[in-house]
Formats: C-alpha cells, sequence, structure tokens
C-alpha cells in the first residue's frame, strides 16, 4: 500500500515538476489522481488574487463538468468550505451523510463519495483539490495521506507559477515603461509628448484604459487646464479601434512613430472638448484636489461624497474613473484622468499603481519639455532681437555709405542741373530745348533719390512734441486727395474720436503715412478701396495708438512680403525702394513698429504702432 | 552794386553761381577755399553776402563761417551744402540762411534777396 501510495506520489511530483504547460500538467494529473483512487472526478480548483473565489483550473478527462461547477465562493459548498477550514473533508457515503453534510453537497444527485483537500502551505490557501464517485468509497489514512502529500506537491506547483506569473507581470510593466520612456523620448515638443503619453495610457500594450485626458496646472492663472484627450467618442468606434489593434497587434513603439509620420493629432470630439476645461485649482473637483493634496483618485459611480465638475461628468459622461498626479521634482505639474467607460472593465489598485508609476515619469518628460519650450521661447526672442539688431546696424552702415556717396554725387549734380538750366534759357525757341528739358527733368529726379537717401542715414529724429495721430492723418489725406481721386480710389476714414495725443515728430510721422498710402494707392491700379483707421491699443499695460492702412490691391506676393522692408527693394517701375525702409525707421525712432497683415488675392494691410509715453517716463 | 563773394571748392560750380548771380544784378566774386575768403574778405572788400560751402579741401566752411563772423559781424553768410540734414544744426547757431545745393537756384536767389535785397 505504501509502495504503492509513493509510485503515484513520485508520478505526480514528475508531472509538476514536466516542463509542459501549465493547464496540460493540471489535467495529466487530475486523470493519475482519479485513476489512482479510483474515482470517476478529480477537479482541481484555484483561489483567484483577493481569495474570493474558487474556479475550476483542471478536470479529469472522465469527469463532469457543468456550468454549476466551475466556480465557488469561499465558504460555500464542499470546496468552499474546504478552502475556508483549510483541512480535509470527506463523505464516504451519501446515505450516511448529515444534514450539515447534504447541505454543502451539490452534486448529491450525481455521486456518493466526496473528498475535497485543501491545496495550502503554511499561509495562503492556492486552492481545493476534489474527488468523488458513484459508487460510496472509504477513506483510509493512507488514502488521506495521499490526498495531503498529493495537495502539497499541486500547492508547490501553483506557488510557483503565481511567482512567476508575477515575475512575468513586472517584468512586462518594465517593459512597457521601457517603451514608454524611449517614445517620449522620440520628441520633445509638448503637443507630441502628451500625444505619445496618453496613446501610452490607452493602447492595448500599454495600460489598457479606454480614454484618458491630460490636464496640466497653470500656475500663474491658478488654474487646471485641459490640453489633450486620447479614446474612441463611442462604443462603435471603442470596438473598432480594438478589433484593428488586435488584427495587427503593433508594439506601442510602432504605434507612436507611425503617428509621428503621420503628424496625426487626436481629432476626436473627446479631444476638443478636453481642449475647453478649466478647472480653478481651489475647486472642490476630485481633479483639483488630485493637484492639492498630491495623491490619485479613484472614483467609483457609488462613491455619493466624491465631488466631480460639471464639465467633467456632463460633457465627458465620467462617473467611474481614476485621477492620477503628474509629478515632477516634487510638484504636481499636471493630471491624467482615465476610464473604461466602454469595456467597463474596474479600476484596480494594481492598476492606480502602475499608472502612477508611469505618470511620475510622464510629469518628468513634460516638465523637460515645458522648460524647453520656455527656453525656446527664451531664444527665439533673441535671435528676433539680434536680428533686428543686425538689420537696423545693417541700416546705419548702408545709410552712412549712401550719405557719403549722396554728398559725392550732389555736387556734380548741381553743376550738371545748373548749367542744363542756364542752356534751357539760352536755347529757347531752338529744338535743342527739349534735350536740356530731358536733362533738368533726371536731374531733378536723381536729386529726389539723394534726398531719401540721406533721410534714411539721418541718426536721430527731431525734438517730440504730443500731436493727435487723427490731424496728422487728415493732413496726409488732404495732400493725397487728387491722387486718390486720379486713380478711382475711395477713402474710409474710421478714425477714433477720443485719441491721446503721442510724442512725435509730426513732418516725420507725415511722411510715414505719406509713403504707406502712396503704397497702397499704387497698388490699386485699378481703383479700390482704401481704409485708414486709428484705435488705442492696450497690450501688457502699455497703451499704444494704432493706425490700420488697409488696401484692396491684392495684397503682396508671397516671395516678396520678407523683403518689403529691405532698402532698395522695390516692384515698382519708378521708385527709390526706400519708402517702406525710411517708414520703418522713423517708426522704430518713435519706438513703435510697423505690422504687415497680408492677405493675398485681397489687399494688403499696415498697422502702425505707436506708444503713447506718459510724462513720468 | 551789391558785392557777393562766392565760396566753394569746385570750380563748376563756383562758375554757375557767378553766372546767374551776375544775372540778378549782383557783383561776384569767387573763392575756392576759406583761406582765400578771407584773404578777399579784406582786400577786395566790402561784401555784403558770403555763399559758403562746407565741406572744402584746405580751410573748410565751418572755421571759415567762424572766422567771418568773428571779424565781420554785419556780413550776412548763406551756407550752400550738399549736407541737407544738417540744416537744423546749422541754421541756428552761425549763419544767417543755410540751402541745400540743388540745381535749382531759385531758393538760392530767393534766400539772397530776402537778405540783401
Amino acid at each position: 500500500m505504501i509502495e504503492r501510495n509513493l509510485k503515484t506520489l513520485r508520478k505526480i511530483i514528475d508531472l509538476a515538476n514536466s516542463p509542459s504547460y501549465s493547464g496540460e500538467k493540471f489535467k495529466e494529473m487530475a486523470n493519475l489522481i482519479s485513476e489512482e483512487f479510483g474515482v470517476e472526478n478529480c477537479r482541481v480548483y484555484v483561489t483567484d488574487k483577493n481569495c474570493m473565489n474558487l474556479s475550476l483550473k483542471a478536470i479529469n478527462d472522465s469527469g463532469y463538468s457543468g456550468e454549476e461547477i466551475s466556480s465557488y465562493r469561499i465558504g460555500s459548498g464542499l470546496v468552499g468550505a474546504t478552502a475556508s477550514k483549510k483541512e480535509l473533508m470527506s463523505i464516504s457515503d451519501i446515505s450516511y451523510a448529515t444534514v450539515e453534510e447534504l447541505a454543502l453537497l451539490d452534486e448529491a444527485d450525481r455521486y456518493s463519495f466526496f473528498a475535497s483537500s485543501p491545496i495550502v502551505d503554511d499561509k495562503t490557501v492556492y486552492g481545493v483539490l476534489y474527488i468523488s464517485s458513484e459508487r460510496p468509497r472509504s477513506l483510509r489514512d493512507a488514502d488521506r495521506e495521499l490526498l495531503y502529500a498529493v495537495s502539497q506537491v499541486i500547492a508547490t506547483s501553483l506557488r510557483e507559477e503565481r511567482h512567476q506569473a508575477q515575475a512575468q507581470k513586472v517584468a512586462r510593466e518594465f517593459s512597457i515603461l521601457y517603451d514608454i520612456s524611449t517614445a517620449t523620448m522620440t520628441t520633445i515638443k509638448l503637443d507630441r509628448l502628451l500625444h505619445i503619453i496618453l496613446t501610452a495610457v490607452t493602447v492595448g500594450d500599454g495600460l489598457e484604459f479606454n480614454r484618458a485626458i491630460l490636464m496640466l496646472v497653470n500656475e500663474r492663472s491658478n488654474i487646471i487646464q485641459g490640453m489633450m484627450g486620447v479614446g474612441p467618442d463611442t462604443i462603435e468606434e471603442a470596438w473598432k479601434a480594438w478589433g484593428e489593434f488586435s488584427r495587427n497587434r503593433r508594439g506601442l513603439l510602432e504605434i507612436v512613430s507611425a503617428q509621428m509620420k503621420e503628424g496625426k493629432a487626436p481629432s476626436s470630439r473627446l479631444n476638443e472638448i478636453a481642449k475647453t476645461i478649466r478647472l480653478p485649482l481651489d475647486s472642490p473637483c476630485i481633479v483639483a484636489r488630485t493637484v492639492r493634496e498630491q495623491r490619485s483618485f479613484n472614483v467609483g459611480a457609488e462613491d455619493e461624497d466624491q465631488t466631480i465638475g460639471t464639465v467633467l461628468s456632463e460633457k465627458l459622461g465620467l462617473s467611474t474613473f481614476a485621477s492620477v498626479p503628474l509629478m515632477a521634482s516634487g510638484k504636481v505639474v499636471g493630471v491624467i484622468i482615465v476610464d473604461n467607460c466602454f469595456n467597463k472593465r474596474p479600476i484596480t489598485d494594481e492598476d492606480i499603481r502602475f499608472l502612477t508609476m508611469f505618470a511620475n515619469q510622464a510629469g518628468l518628460s513634460i516638465e523637460n519639455s515645458l522648460l524647453y519650450s520656455d527656453i525656446n521661447e527664451a531664444h527665439l526672442e533673441l535671435k528676433e532681437t539680434h536680428e533686428r539688431l543686425l538689420q537696423s546696424e545693417k541700416l546705419a552702415a548702408l545709410g552712412e555709405m549712401a550719405a557719403n556717396v549722396a554728398h559725392e554725387i550732389r555736387n556734380p549734380l548741381t553743376s550738371l542741373g545748373g548749367f542744363a538750366r542756364r542752356l534751357l534759357k539760352k536755347v529757347e525757341g531752338h529744338t535743342e530745348k527739349r534735350y536740356a528739358e530731358i536733362i533738368v527733368k533726371e536731374v531733378d529726379r536723381l536729386e529726389g533719390l539723394l534726398t531719401d537717401i540721406l533721410v534714411l542715414s539721418k541718426k536721430s529724429a527731431g525734438p517730440f512734441k504730443s500731436h493727435n495721430v487723427n490731424k496728422i492723418i487728415d493732413s496726409v489725406t488732404h495732400q493725397l486727395s487728387d491722387e486718390l481721386k486720379k486713380k478711382k480710389v475711395e477713402l474710409k476714414k474710421e478714425l477714433a474720436d477720443s485719441l491721446p495725443g503721442i510724442d512725435c515728430d509730426f513732418q516725420q510721422l507725415k511722411q510715414v503715412f505719406i509713403n504707406l498710402l502712396t503704397n497702397s494707392i499704387q497698388a490699386m491700379q485699378d481703383g479700390g478701396t482704401l481704409t485708414i483707421g486709428t484705435y488705442l491699443i492696450t497690450e501688457a499695460e502699455k497703451s499704444y495708438v494704432g493706425i490700420s492702412i488697409a488696401d484692396t490691391g491684392g495684397g503682396i506676393p508671397e516671395n516678396f512680403v520678407n523683403n518689403i522692408f529691405n532698402p532698395f527693394f522695390t516692384t515698382k517701375d519708378t521708385g527709390t525702394g526706400l519708402g517702406l525702409s525710411i517708414s520703418n525707421r522713423i517708426v522704430a525712432q518713435h519706438r513703435g513698429e510697423i505690422e504687415l497683415i497680408n492677405r493675398p488675392g485681397e489687399g494688403a494691410t499696415f498697422i502702425v504702432k505707436l506708444p503713447i509715453i506718459h510724462e513720468e517716463s | 552794386m551789391k558785392k557777393i563773394l562766392v565760396v566753394d571748392d569746385e570750380e563748376n560750380i563756383r562758375m554757375l553761381y557767378q553766372e546767374e548771380l551776375q544775372e540778378e544784378g549782383y557783383e561776384v566774386t569767387a573763392a575756392s577755399n576759406g583761406n582765400e575768403a578771407l584773404e578777399l574778405l579784406s582786400k577786395a572788400g566790402p561784401f555784403e553776402l558770403v555763399t559758403l560751402d562746407i565741406r572744402m579741401t584746405g580751410m573748410d566752411g565751418i572755421n571759415t563761417v567762424r572766422a567771418i563772423k568773428e571779424k565781420y559781424q554785419g556780413l550776412a553768410v548763406v551756407l550752400v551744402t550738399a549736407y541737407g540734414e544738417y540744416k537744423q544744426d546749422f541754421s541756428t547757431w552761425a549763419s544767417d540762411a543755410y540751402i541745400v545745393k540743388s540745381a535749382d537756384l531759385t531758393e538760392l536767389k530767393a534766400t539772397i534777396k530776402k537778405i540783401i535785397g
């Protein structure tokens, strides 16, 4: 007997140690046990993670397998009772069973003999080994010993399996985290980074949530701002996405790099809504609390006391969700909100743990990206300033050179033109008079050009006095009224009623507006509408007077736009190309700026902004 | 006949001004730099008006105008120069008028007429 038991035990141990697939292995064991004990039925049940339920793991080939015996609550039925008592229970013959025993049996109509042995080590209940047969059978001590020993072997096997699963899970988490960190390193641009992060949270190969929304803390305005949302809008879309995913089974890195290539931003309604969410930091909403209390929340539908902002609950239909802080350098930079609104999978503490781990890493990436964009902004500003400096230096150098050349030219021009005029007087009545006239006219033109160049080279504007810009505009439009009529240009003036005066050189600003208006009029060869508006602008606590000059002359060709303020650049046959350059310079001397709003095909609008400098400054 | 001294280092300009101003009824003498001008002022005077170029080889216009104003207080000086942009600086402190050189002598003539008739 003992010998036979030892043999059986050896076979079981061999099976336990065999490298075969776990399901196979336990089935083989069940077959062997049913054979050795001479029973029709042998099953192995295992406990779930929370030790609440037992579910069928293996059954012998000839055993009964109905839906009703596939799982037991701990404490319920013979199997459940064995797990909770942690001791072997048996009924040799149902005919002699007590009332209590009968109450435990749900297969009383099928079998007469039952035995149920706990699969335990000193701490954990791993499951229950259950055998039953139609014929009554007595369970001798040797049988009990064998059942006990077999259960021990199965316990060891199950423990090992659990450890392995745990190790695999940790390894998978690490691999996901690694993938995510690699993916986040592919970009420093915030919008792309956020997209990668949310993709990681939602794809099957990542954290597997149905939807994810990312919000960032804006410390300056004390709000939390929705930045992006990723996830399907409807259950149909969700199914389609999952179907696609399971067909192509691409890894996170692949998905992200494909998205990068397509340059695709999430285009869902969810994303649109996400961007509109703004929550005050002191709001009682869970999301705001996530930031304030620097901890995550797992909000169940039944949690009554959990407050959610109306935007979140009404527009996004959030009811069961989790909210996790994005941490960087000990500070909350944002929040990730996730839910499983489509497949209704409950969010477990395990999910939260993993999401938190991920969020810490994502928080760092986001902070890096924000810092980078700050630096980038500062860099761009520097570059712009540098370019402006270069431009003004270039102009100054050019101006100086131009001035020298102009002076050298002026003397010979004076004698050339002067004598041509004398000639003109002397040849009165001769046909040669025309030649002299041409010389006089051309010299006049050259002198005009010299004047333009010399204005450009002039170093500083004269003494400034307070003037009303509307008056300057009136004076300019008055001067150009003939020209406007001649070119069939309709003038619309939209001047602000009460503009404060600005410190300026009246003549110089008049020159600026003459240049701008002349350009606009010349752009409208077939007539059009010229609209001049003045208005007050307040920007960053500074006030400006704005003057806009809009024409309907078709706009400036794109390839010219960058050149229009350069000296000597012109698209006109007759023109020095200095008009805009001079205007720009004069406006800069008034600490103002000229902007161009080009509407190709329609027209161009020049906006001159002049600062109102108050007495105290 | 009122006497005008034209000071310019360019011969063509001297000739142009001389001829044009003579036709306006003035007696015109010409000098090619500051030193020559001062010499003529003391020897061939008295003059009623001097037209003076600023940038000249030898003694330039700025120094000449100073020397003239020291010695001949009543003498009118009209600066005629290619440097249009300094008009504000010069007209106020030294000369009686400041004219930007141009082939069109209308402004020059009008200015002279206004000062000495």
